[in-house]
């Protein structure tokens, strides 16, 4: 690895973020959280998101800007925990004869994250149109019979969603 | 993924609006085609909202509703305590298999878990239903309707009487299939469909595809629909059509779907250790004869059996 002085810099100022501000984010988090190992986990990635950013140097309120990533970890745990248990949930109310293969099960419940999270950004209603529409494949005049919409409005909602999502895939915000 | 104008992304929903609403004209196509070719944007945004139906339509539906619509937080820590206990036994569900749902019961033809059957329909049809499968009939005037609810079958409309008008159509969750005095055999999986031809032509279609014409398949090849697209085309793979002479014949299958393959003809319960998953198991085996398959499986491969409960928990793991 080349060791040039923006890297060193860097370098420290990473160290001298760690060295100052672990102690009361990590208090911050674990009063969020109900697990002192999730806690310590979560702090580490909020330093792992700021030095994969390499703009540590330039952060001028760093309190603020640590608490804000921390915030969006911590929402982001707590959705992708009660995903798991509606899908563990869900499951064990399934007929014995549905099955998911391990390997397809950790296709699934990425997928089905990764879709949370963009149906997450939609208004109730909308998000209610497009799941019976993609998921439950209903045709929009059964939809807007059902909803008691206009299939105007249904057809409003759809394209709401679909420009949602489509925007939302282009910013990694979690990679 | 790169930032896309917005002009392009509305663009590609409204066509993704159209195409769901009812089947694109040719006029349409052609217009899809033009706005296509009319800018870069307009390509990655259609990409990628193609991606985006596909992971969404990956998703089986038993599960992906209830999850996504899942109620708030909030009202749901009320029910911690019983998911602890749910998370606590997490890894027992996979492996388990069991034959017969309230659906199939009610379907006008079934069998349970480890049996098949050959049953000849009204018009002369044959159909051999293989191991936990229900299908029902409906032949009136105007077609002649298979819809397959559970399992795997294979149809055979070469005895059918040849001077009947109306169409003989199969359906499964997935796709509408048409058959032209055809051999061919359908399996019903959690999320697509199987179609393999033996004999004769299959036009398939995916359900909810309005915009694709209909594929003919031939002979020789199998593919593999969801309810909106193709996933696969290839040449009939031996595990296709073993069944028919009672065998699973694999070529290089991971062991947990070798499992999962085997237990829909087993009552009882079949797990193999996460650490041997991914072994690629091949041979052919005789579906009926657990404790064959058990044996040959522990003399090829570097595994231990370990039988509980009186044979009704398997376990296997490395040896």
């Amino acid at each position: 690895m080349p060791h040039n002085a923006s890297h060193s810099v860097q370098h420290d100022v990473m160290h001298s973020l760690y060295a100052n501000h672990h102690n009361w984010l990590y208090t911050w988090i674990r009063k969020r959280l109900d697990s002192q190992f999730d806690a310590a986990d979560l702090t580490q990635d909020t330093f792992l998101r700021v030095h994969a950013k390499q703009n540590a140097a330039t952060i001028k309120e760093p309190k603020a800007y640590l608490a804000t990533i921390a915030k969006g970890l911590v929402c982001h745990f707590y959705r992708r925990r009660s995903l798991e248990q509606a899908y563990l949930e869900l499951l064990a109310t399934q007929p014995e004869s549905f099955v998911i293969s391990p390997e397809h099960e950790f296709i699934i419940l990425q997928t089905l994250e990764e879709v949370d999270r963009l149906l997450n950004a939609l208004p109730e209603q909308v998000k209610q149109v497009f799941l019976l529409s993609q998921i439950e494949g209903k045709k929009y005049q059964q939809i807007a019979d059902e909803m008691q919409l206009s299939l105007a409005t249904v057809k409003r909602y759809m394209k709401q969603a679909y420009v949602k999502c489509l925007i939302l895939m282009g910013d990694d915000v979690f990679e | 993924m790169n930032k896309l104008s917005k002009k392009s992304l509305h663009e590609a929903a409204d066509w993704l609006i159209r195409q769901q609403e009812k089947p694109l004209t040719n006029s349409e196509q052609e217009q899809l085609q033009q706005w296509l070719q009319s800018s870069k944007d307009n390509q990655c945004a259609w990409q990628r909202a193609q991606h985006f139906i596909n992971k969404v339509d990956t998703l089986p539906k038993e599960v992906a509703y209830a999850v996504l619509n899942r109620p708030d937080d909030a009202t749901r820590r009320l029910h911690i305590g019983k998911l602890a206990l749910l998370l606590a036994s997490g890894p027992l569900i996979w492996g388990s298999y069991k034959a017969v749902n309230n659906q199939q019961w009610s379907a006008d033809y079934r069998t349970a878990k480890g049996q098949q059957k050959q049953v000849t329909l009204p018009d002369g049809t044959q159909v051999k239903l293989n191991t936990a499968t229900a299908f029902d009939i409906t032949f009136d005037h105007q077609t002649r309707l298979l819809s397959l609810r559970e399992g795997e079958i294979q149809v055979n409309t070469t005895t059918a009487n040849a001077h009947l008008p109306t169409p003989f159509v199969v359906t499964t969750r997935d796709a509408v299939l048409s058959p032209l005095e055809a051999n061919f055999t359908v399996r019903q999986y959690p999320d697509l469909t199987r179609l393999g031809v033996i004999e004769g032509l299959v036009k398939a279609s995916p359900k909810l595809a309005q915009a694709t014409p209909d594929h003919a398949i031939s002979a020789g090849y199998q593919v593999e629909l969801s309810r909106q697209t193709f996933l696969s085309r290839k040449a009939l793979e031996s595990n296709t059509t073993s069944w028919l002479n009672k065998m699973l014949a694999v070529h290089k299958m991971p062991l947990s779907q070798f499992a999962l393959e085997v237990s829909r003809y087993h009552n009882g319960l079949l797990r193999v250790s996460p650490a041997i998953a991914n072994m690629a198991i091949s041979g052919a085996y005789p579906v009926q004869d657990l404790n064959m398959i058990l044996n040959m499986l522990s003399h090829t491969y570097p595994i231990q059996i370990n039988r509980h409960l009186g044979h009704y928990w398997v376990t296997i793991e490395s040896a």
